[in-house]
């Protein structure tokens, strides 16, 4: 018998190897249901329940009307229907082909609504016959009532040769869902949270005056529920408000002012509204965040690339999109590379499709301190020109990290505002000078952020730190402000 | 494949390495087996490591839905499995345990042979435990190893230097006696 350790070591590799029995099918994996069972009986009842599952879901999709249940409870019908839009997108993949398939839905409900966390589909070619099934995890948030749809792009895949040339789809796995009710915040402030326990709002995001997102993170200890993330929309300027998404993790928002259309980045996820918040679709984009947008298809963000030393030692690549943030291209950067890849940074602003703004932040030191710089494009951010070094020259804030800074350009692109923990500066000159601003800037308040910019002197913004976190506007270009909404917390 | 949109380039290389579930079925049909083995042998139960490489799994294809690439699949599930088997899913194995207690699996039988090498593998600590079987059993390049566990070459060697002497102690201990 051989002494050698690595090979006796790969020999009993080997013979276990050989004595694992039959793998467990992608759906015991991966949708819960039953684990691979290791007893002749088990294995029995669970070949028994997959093949009533694979029953159920090529029931449905032939007759194109599965009331659409997970795989743990499917004795409870729902009101959802699923309609496939004509336009499906199927480009040549490989071997095979992939695209994005449109869909409705509908929910018949008048009262409950349902989050919609996966879809099945069968493609199908001209006579109608199925080529293939797939199933894709999607986000979709169905108010009630019969008018309330959405449009996912649901992905598919596939090495078979064979186009497709049409879709059949059905909700596979949907969750009824507190419709949140909008909740009026009376002045002075419910001592409720009006919004969410534990919502700290750090991103606002306005079309005009009146309609607009806030977005930020749930931290609710006490709270059942351990989602981390929400976004609320508001159609009277901000004074009420419900939640139309939440997210696994804090989340911010973009949008473009003057259309329907706003992107979310929450962690991994990324999503997309074209209809002022009501229904969202995901963007497969990657790391990309999305910034700044001038309409509904030009836009600009950014893509960090985590560095080998850990935190505050990465890079960011500004990448920039034409078609609404489905896809996105790289675009020059005039940063240092020591960029701090975190939440909002760094910041950029676009007003128009050549002008447009980026603040810089990078490490000083051993990481306690930071550096900003702001740069300025009139050609789309082929070239940059520096405009302001440290605009944190001075004030009790000097020398703080701007963690979660935040800078945006008003419509006209004369006023720009930045802020984050180093305190809120303000330039009217285009960038080149910035001045404190202390009436929101002071000790007790040292975290505000989340600027949009919902008219030439309209702007709102969220106050992060110090004083209760809360929802603020100003409506003199961001001289001064006044709370819109306070936010109690958790 | 979903096509690579990244603007970065270099992290574009591995999109193909996003699980979707062409990609599970393919491991499930494919390293499966081979991966529950490396399991078993750097924690000792095979359910457990059944167990563990299910959970891993799960998690890389929740993953692959929030639009994140993997390196290398194949090592991050293993390496996760092995972390799971270790600290995780604690309850689970103590059923699991009890379950085998009450009836126990046919086909566990193992040789002799196989039986001494988990047992001296199973005392080494766990950092050479990993590297040892990752490298030899996996055929995972050390490179790689370092970056899944997150330490350097130089250290994986080390590890694995160690584990070598060890087990051949281990083993030919065994055997003398």
């Amino acid at each position: 018998m051989t002494r050698d350790p690595a090979t006796r070591l790969r020999n009993a590799g080997a013979e276990i190897a050989s004595r694992v029995g039959r793998s467990p099918s992608f759906d015991e994996v991966i949708e819960g249901a039953p684990q691979a069972p290791k007893r002749a009986p088990l294995v029995t009842a669970g070949l028994a329940f997959a093949a009533l599952a694979i029953g159920a879901i090529l029931f449905a999709g032939l007759t194109g009307s599965f009331r659409g249940e997970g795989p743990r409870n499917r004795t409870a019908p729902k009101p959802l229907r699923a309609t496939v839009i004509k336009g499906a997108t199927v480009l040549p993949s490989g071997s095979g082909y992939a695209g994005n398939v449109p869909v409705t839905i509908t929910n018949d409900s008048t009262t409950v609504s349902y989050e919609v966390t996966m879809m099945s589909c069968a493609a199908i070619n001209a006579d109608g016959r199925v080529l293939f099934w797939f199933r894709t995890r999607v986000l979709a948030f169905v108010r009630p009532g019969a008018t309330q749809r959405v449009v996912p792009n649901v992905p598919f895949s596939s090495d078979q040769p064979v186009r497709p040339s049409g879709f059949r789809c059905h909700v596979f796995a949907a969750h009824p869902r507190d419709p949140h009710p909008p909740i009026r915040s009376p002045q002075p402030p419910n001592p409720d949270n009006p919004i969410a326990p534990g919502f700290l709002p750090t991103d606002t995001g306005f079309w005009d005056t009146s309609h607009g997102l806030v977005a930020g993170r749930i931290d609710c200890q006490t709270c059942a529920d351990k989602t981390s993330g929400a976004i609320a929309i508001t159609s009277d300027g901000g004074r009420s408000w419900h939640v139309v998404l939440t997210t696994a993790n804090p989340a911010h928002v973009t949008v473009a002012r003057g259309t329907s259309s706003a992107w979310v980045w929450a962690g991994g996820e990324r999503l997309r509204s074209a209809d002022f918040g009501a229904t969202w679709q995901r963007l497969h984009i990657g790391g990309v965040i999305p910034e700044s947008f001038i309409n509904a298809s030009d836009g600009w963000g950014f893509f960090p690339v985590p560095g080998s030393g850990g935190y505050g030692s990465g890079a960011a690549v500004i990448a920039r999109t034409t078609d609404g943030g489905r896809t996105w291209t790289g675009a020059g950067s005039p940063c240092p590379s020591r960029w701090f890849p975190g939440p909002g940074q760094p910041s950029i602003s676009f007003v128009t499709a050549a002008d447009g703004l980026v603040d810089c932040h990078w490490e000083v030191g051993a990481g306690m301190f930071s550096n900003d710089a702001v740069y300025v494009t009139r050609d789309g951010g082929t070239s940059w020109t520096l405009l302001a070094m440290h605009i944190v020259p001075s004030g009790p804030h000097l020398g703080q990290p701007p963690a979660g800074a935040d800078m945006s350009m008003s419509p006209g692109g004369s006023i720009a505002l930045s802020g984050g923990r180093a305190g809120t500066y303000r330039t009217s000159d285009g960038g080149a000078v910035w001045t404190y601003l202390p009436r929101i800037s002071s000790p007790d308040v040292f975290d505000v952020e989340g600027f949009s910019w919902a008219s030439p002197t309209t702007v709102f913004a969220t106050r992060i730190g110090g004083l209760p976190p809360a929802i603020l506007r100003s409506t003199d270009a961001g001289l001064t402000w006044h709370v819109v909404l306070l936010l109690p917390g958790d | 494949m979903q096509t690579c949109r990244h603007p970065c380039a270099s992290l574009c290389r591995n999109e193909g390495a996003s699980l979707d579930e062409a990609s599970i079925q393919r491991f499930l049909t494919g390293d499966y087996a081979r991966v529950v083995a490396a399991v078993t042998l750097a924690c000792g139960s095979q359910a457990s490591a059944e167990d563990a490489v299910q959970e891993a799994l799960r998690r890389a294809w929740e993953r692959g839905q929030r639009g994140e690439a993997l390196d290398s699949p194949t090592a991050w599930i293993a390496v996760v499995a092995m972390n799971l088997a270790k600290s995780g899913l604690r309850r689970k194995l103590a059923e699991r345990r009890a379950l085998d207690r009450l009836a126990p699996r046919a086909g566990s039988d193992l040789s002799e042979d196989t039986m001494e090498v988990m047992a001296a593998v199973r005392k080494l600590p766990r950092r050479e435990r990993e590297a040892i079987v990752l490298h030899y059993w996996l055929d995972m390049p050390i490179e790689d190893i370092g970056k899944q566990l997150g330490v350097t070459s130089g250290a994986v060697k080390n590890s694995l230097f160690r584990a070598r002497r060890s087990l051949e102690k281990a083993l030919t201990e065994e055997v003398g006696t």
